[in-house]
């Protein structure tokens, strides 16, 4: 007999079903009934969300419900052969894969008969189709399972096969080392014929590039710090949000070795203001981490979590990571937390409501960031202030000018046709996000700024600072590099604003953290011995120049960084800005390091231990509490 | 009554400019001459006409924008020694074209406008900075930008308006050393203006908020009078510095005669000629409240000048209060904007603005310490001419071009009288550095003030050669003798 998959209700309602079974109770029915008329959504996804039936124990009475068998995929796993590489996406989103072949009929396993499921299943295998229940875990789990390779591949060489020209799986081009090469022979040959004019030259180009790197910077900080820029979502608008209108989100949250901070991240996530059942959480782990493997297993989460276990391969990155989870995501809407994140509960309804508001090519709205833990020692104040003035100021000022912006490294949210579109992250890149921000403004996709607030844990080593400078360095030269490929495809592709921006922007930050510490010593010389012997190379104007440099550029930043804390009333930290040359020479420090790495272990990710800060979890919340209530709603 | 009607910016520009430039005109056919634009102008000429450009060679005794805001002038031909005045002019045009501008932002009608405008240009304030050639003119348009930033704190309170006062005060600093007078007295009143909770919270951190821009430019001078004279404090030691302010005419002063180092009572009487001059305060005090607005910032303007002229009193600063107290015109008009006064209202504002006015003219008129008698005296009818002996040197140094020797912070006039600089050797130059480590100068032609005039005894060629003027040196003839100074040529 022929049979074509159609959902039919056989036995009563599911609700009614788990009580009998003594699986729920009527109260939580009860409440899961409430929740379903307000959030939209299936009972069953509400009660797995809530954690209330054991993902198994629910399927199975599904199964009942439909009159189906079910199917534990574990004991009996589909036919390898009948899964299609090219439907894998499909599979993980609509929770439905090719399960056995009995004749010429195709069984499917299913753990969401929806009308779409059937249909896919109908438009791949024909009529002559039927299927069981199955749990959706057990789904993820044999995709992952039967096309680990496929899934590992496309995650890893995705880009660098469709787009080659932005993946960053070669530092160098040719054209770049040949253009080096050229530009240090003729600096050399200057310098041995004109010594003393090519120094001036050398000397008045650096002094001319801070001046501008300065100018964009005080331009930046003057266009942020009105206070109309700052408000881009509202609570009304938030509150004017309907449940049933929310798409489903899915959350990325890639770890590697940090059992320890499972706990706090997963209990961040429960408190976001999204109902439940819509979120789409992926826990993303390394297939070699069994202690936060097992630290996961530990914890029982409820059905909002899933998951992903990365196979290990190289490069060993977080974007190469996110890549390989993004293939199971089903939301409309994607974003990435990193472990120790702590996002205001109602960041994804503002992002939601930020995307409706904006312009239709918004492929991205970024969340500010900030710490926790400013208060803990100086690294972290003085981290505190470089982010806030990065967040607060900064990339609210290059939105409002329509300046690439280079994407922080967690918080950023993404419609998820766009992002799977430009074929997501670099795994190449160890600032991917930067990168992507570039890769999205130059296909005409516009990136936003939110007004909602993740709040990390700040480095609060120098080690352990150092580590992460040096790869957000690294990635800032690999994502130049990248661009800078063909300089006037990214002039046709952003206009005078754009590129210029992305010059002084990135490239600006690069050049002037590897210079400062040469300017600091040739200053420092000079100071210690009065020496005379410089002034051939610092004729007027390029002693005017450098001087306006270093005393009012370098005062300007400084007060910029003192403001920069501002918005967020840590008016506490604002003294701490007058010890900024010494954060900008550990800067210097990290930014030799990210150069070195560049040339000898570009693709290496330096890996930021957190879980380490000495603010213990009452004095985090306390100051996290604390910065809400002021960060200005 | 139309609020939107417009006066057409230009034209406003253009006839203030042509008012004021009409007065201006008047008061030099009178013979009226400000010492600080020859001073700003003749270091101009020094530093365009020597062999290299340097800008140190502007000195570090005067702030420098007041100069370099002159440059563009020095290049165009025949404007000469009156380039300063126009500057002043235009400066003062200009704000209150700004002025009207935002007048118009808060609703007042093209004809409120036009006479509230009238009435300011008619302020001895404002007409003293737009015809005096000096500072001044600049420094209204910063008090008013100054004050535009304290309300911005009071309504705004956004991040801009504190990077606004900190950057105000800081370019103050670039055109006028008073701006350090201000801010001084900007401290303790930042306690109203600045929002309770930040004060309360982290009061030095607002300081430095508002402070620092100020803090970098003074440290920023320090180190260019350090790298380049090798003595940071040099710009305030130097007896003709304008930091010292009248330090050095103390005993002529009658007001540093008499309050000179004192703070308290400076700052009462500040308090009385800013009522004074301005009664309209209460006025705009008295709207805010009945308004419900905030008072404060009517209350600052009243203190904000009285307790900088206690400072600079007891500083030696301070020439006359009134030196201080012309700027509060700005304030008054950065007030205006706040208030919405219409209808009604107008009467008694038109008529306390015109009560001030005669008020403000009575006190530059009659006021003992009014270091304005020059420029009020010009005003009513011509003056005998000032600085003949200088002009004359001038004139015959144009002539007779040889390089000569000159100490210019004695002979700014002789240098504006020249024309330029050129050929000059001034005490930024090597020639003049070797003359003066000399014993026996080897230089075509020196030029010496009477070493009995007040400018004569602190010139440095005097200083170094004190015999020179009486009794010339070996080698030399003198060739020119007339008015105080005379002139030495070399015998080959």
């Amino acid at each position: 007999m022929v049979m074509h998959a159609t959902v039919q209700v056989v036995q009563g309602k599911i609700g009614d079903l788990l009580v009998a079974r003594g699986l729920l109770n009527d109260e939580q029915l009860s409440e899961a009934l409430t929740l379903q008329r307000r959030w939209g959504t299936r009972l069953g996804d509400i009660i797995l969300a809530k954690g209330w039936v054991r993902a198994p124990d629910l399927y199975r009475t599904l199964a009942t419900h439909l009159n189906k068998p079910f199917v534990d995929l574990h004991k009996k796993p589909p036919e390898p052969s009948l899964m299609e590489s090219d439907d894998l996406i499909r599979y993980t989103e609509l929770l439905v894969l090719p399960w056995r072949k009995e004749g010429d009929k195709v069984i499917l396993a299913i753990a969401d008969p929806s009308m779409e499921a059937l249909e896919f299943a109908t438009a791949r295998f024909g009529n002559n189709t039927d299927y069981v229940i199955t749990s959706k875990f057990d789904i993820i789990w044999q995709v992952q399972h039967n096309a680990k390779s496929y899934l590992n591949n496309t995650a890893r060489f995705a880009l660098a096969e469709r787009e080659p020209e932005y993946s960053a799986n070669h530092v160098f081009t040719t054209m770049q080392l040949a253009g080096v090469y050229l530009l240090l022979s003729v600096m050399l040959l200057a310098l041995t014929l004109w010594p003393v004019d090519t120094l001036v030259v050398i000397n008045l180009l650096i002094a001319l590039f801070l001046i501008v790197n300065f100018g964009m910077r005080a331009m930046l900080g003057w266009v942020a710090a009105d206070a109309h820029i700052d408000v881009k979502v509202n609570d009304d608008e938030v509150a004017a949000l309907s449940d049933t209108d929310l798409p489903t989100y899915t959350v990325l949250v890639p770890m590697y070795k940090e059992p320890e901070v499972l706990p706090i991240i997963t209990e961040s996530l429960r408190q976001l203001d999204y109902p439940l059942s819509k979120l789409d959480i992926k826990l993303i782990l390394e297939d070699d981490d069994a202690e936060t493997i097992a630290s996961a297993k530990r914890l029982g989460l409820e059905g909002i979590f899933e998951i992903i276990r990365v196979p290990p391969s190289l490069p060993r990155t977080k974007p190469k990571a996110c890549n390989y989870a993004l293939q199971f995501a089903r939301g409309e809407y994607v974003t990435i937390y990193d472990a120790e994140d702590r996002p205001e509960a109602d960041q994804l309804k503002k992002a939601v409501v930020a995307f409706r508001k904006a312009s239709p090519n918004t492929a991205v709205i970024q969340a500010r960031l900030n710490y926790f833990n400013a208060e803990e020692n100086w690294l972290t104040r003085m981290f505190t202030l470089e982010y806030s003035l990065w967040f607060d100021f900064y990339l609210p000022a290059l939105d409002a000018l329509n300046i690439p912006i280079p994407l922080g490294g967690t918080s950023n949210h993404f419609k998820m046709h766009v992002l799977r579109d430009v074929q997501a992250w670099d795994p190449y890149n160890v600032t991917e996000d930067a990168d992507l921000g570039v890769r999205f403004t130059q296909r005409n996709y516009h990136v936003g700024v939110v007004n909602s607030t993740t709040y990390e844990e700040a480095t609060s080593r120098v080690g352990s600072w150092i580590r992460q400078r040096s790869r957000w360095l690294k990635g800032y030269m690999q994502t130049y590099l990248v661009h800078m490929r063909s300089p006037l495809r990214l002039y046709k592709k952003l206009g005078h604003v754009g590129f210029w921006g992305f010059q002084f922007f990135i490239g600006g930050t690069i050049v002037s953290v590897l210079l400062a510490p040469w300017l600091f010593v040739m200053f420092g010389f000079w100071l210690v011995t009065r020496t005379h012997d410089l002034d051939l190379i610092f004729p007027p104007l390029v002693l005017y120049v450098s001087l306006f440099n270093l005393l009012l550029g370098n005062g300007f930043l400084i007060y910029l960084s003192s403001l920069s804390v501002f918005k967020r009333h840590l008016y506490r930290l604002i003294p701490y800005a007058l010890s900024n040359p010494i954060y900008w020479l550990l800067m210097s420090w990290a930014a030799y390091k990210a150069l070195w790495q560049l040339v000898h272990n570009p693709f290496y990710w330096e890996k930021t231990q957190h879980g380490v800060t000495r603010f213990n979890h009452e004095e985090s919340a306390k100051s996290e509490a604390a910065l809400r209530q002021v960060a200005g709603k | 009554m139309n609020p939107s009607a417009r006066i057409h910016p230009y034209l406003l520009f253009a006839t203030l400019t042509l008012g004021f430039g009409v007065v201006t005109t008047w008061l030099l056919h009178n013979n009226f001459v400000n010492d600080a634009a020859i001073v700003n102008w003749a270091s101009l000429a020094a530093i365009f006409d020597a062999k290299t450009l340097r800008l140190e060679n502007l000195g570090f005794a005067h702030p420098h924008g007041p100069m370099l805001i002159l440059a563009p002038l020095h290049f165009i031909h025949g404007i000469g020694a009156a380039a300063p005045y126009i500057v002043s002019v235009m400066a003062v045009a200009f704000l209150m074209t700004l002025w009207n501008r935002h007048l118009r932002q808060g609703d007042y009608s093209a004809a409120q406008r036009a006479l509230l405008v009238v009435l300011m240009a008619a302020h001895p304030a404002l007409l003293w900075g737009a015809t005096g050639g000096g500072r001044e003119a600049i420094s209204l348009l910063m008090f008013y930008l100054l004050y535009r930033s304290c309300l911005r704190m009071v309504y705004e309170k956004d991040m801009r308006s504190f990077i606004a006062l900190g950057m105000v005060l800081a370019a103050f600093f670039y055109f006028d050393v008073i701006s350090i007078f201000l801010f001084l007295a900007l401290l303790p009143l930042l306690l109203v203006l600045v929002p309770s909770s930040m004060m309360r919270e982290a009061p030095f951190s607002v300081y430095i908020m508002i402070g620092m821009p100020l803090l970098i430019a003074l440290g920023s001078w320090i180190y260019f009078n350090w790298i380049f004279y090798g003595e940071p404090l040099a710009f305030i030691n130097y007896y003709a510095s304008g930091f010292a302010g009248a330090r050095i005419e103390a005993e002529t002063l009658p007001w540093l005669r008499e309050f000179g180092g004192q703070f308290a009572l400076p700052t009462l009487l500040g308090a009385c000629y800013v009522l004074l001059g301005y009664p309209v305060l209460l006025f705009l005090m008295l709207r805010s409240y009945k308004e419900g607005r905030q008072l404060r910032i009517s209350l600052v303007l009243m203190l904000h000048p009285a307790l900088a002229i206690g400072f600079a009193t007891w500083a030696y600063y301070l020439a006359s209060p009134l030196q201080l107290s012309v700027l509060i015109a700005a304030g008054v008009m950065a007030e205006l904007n706040r208030i919405r006064c219409h209808g009604r209202c107008m009467v008694p504002l038109v008529m306390l603005l015109g009560v001030g006015i005669f008020s403000s003219w009575l006190l530059v008129l009659h006021d003992d310490y009014s270091h304005l008698q020059p420029w009020t005296a010009a005003l009513q009818h011509q003056q005998p001419a000032a600085h003949l002996g200088d002009k004359a040197l001038g004139h015959w140094l144009a002539e007779h071009r040889e390089p000569t020797l000159l100490d210019l912070h004695s002979a700014h006039q002789v240098v504006t009288a020249r024309g330029d600089a050129v050929g000059l050797l001034l005490p930024f130059t090597p020639e003049y550095r070797l003359a003066m480590r000399s014993d026996r100068p080897a230089i075509p032609q020196i030029a010496v003030p009477n070493p009995d005039t007040p400018a004569g005894v602190r010139d440095a060629i005097n200083v170094r050669f004190p015999q020179l003027y009486e009794s010339g040196l070996s080698g030399y003839q003198r060739v020119y003798d007339e008015d105080g100074w005379r002139v030495y040529r070399r015998v080959h």
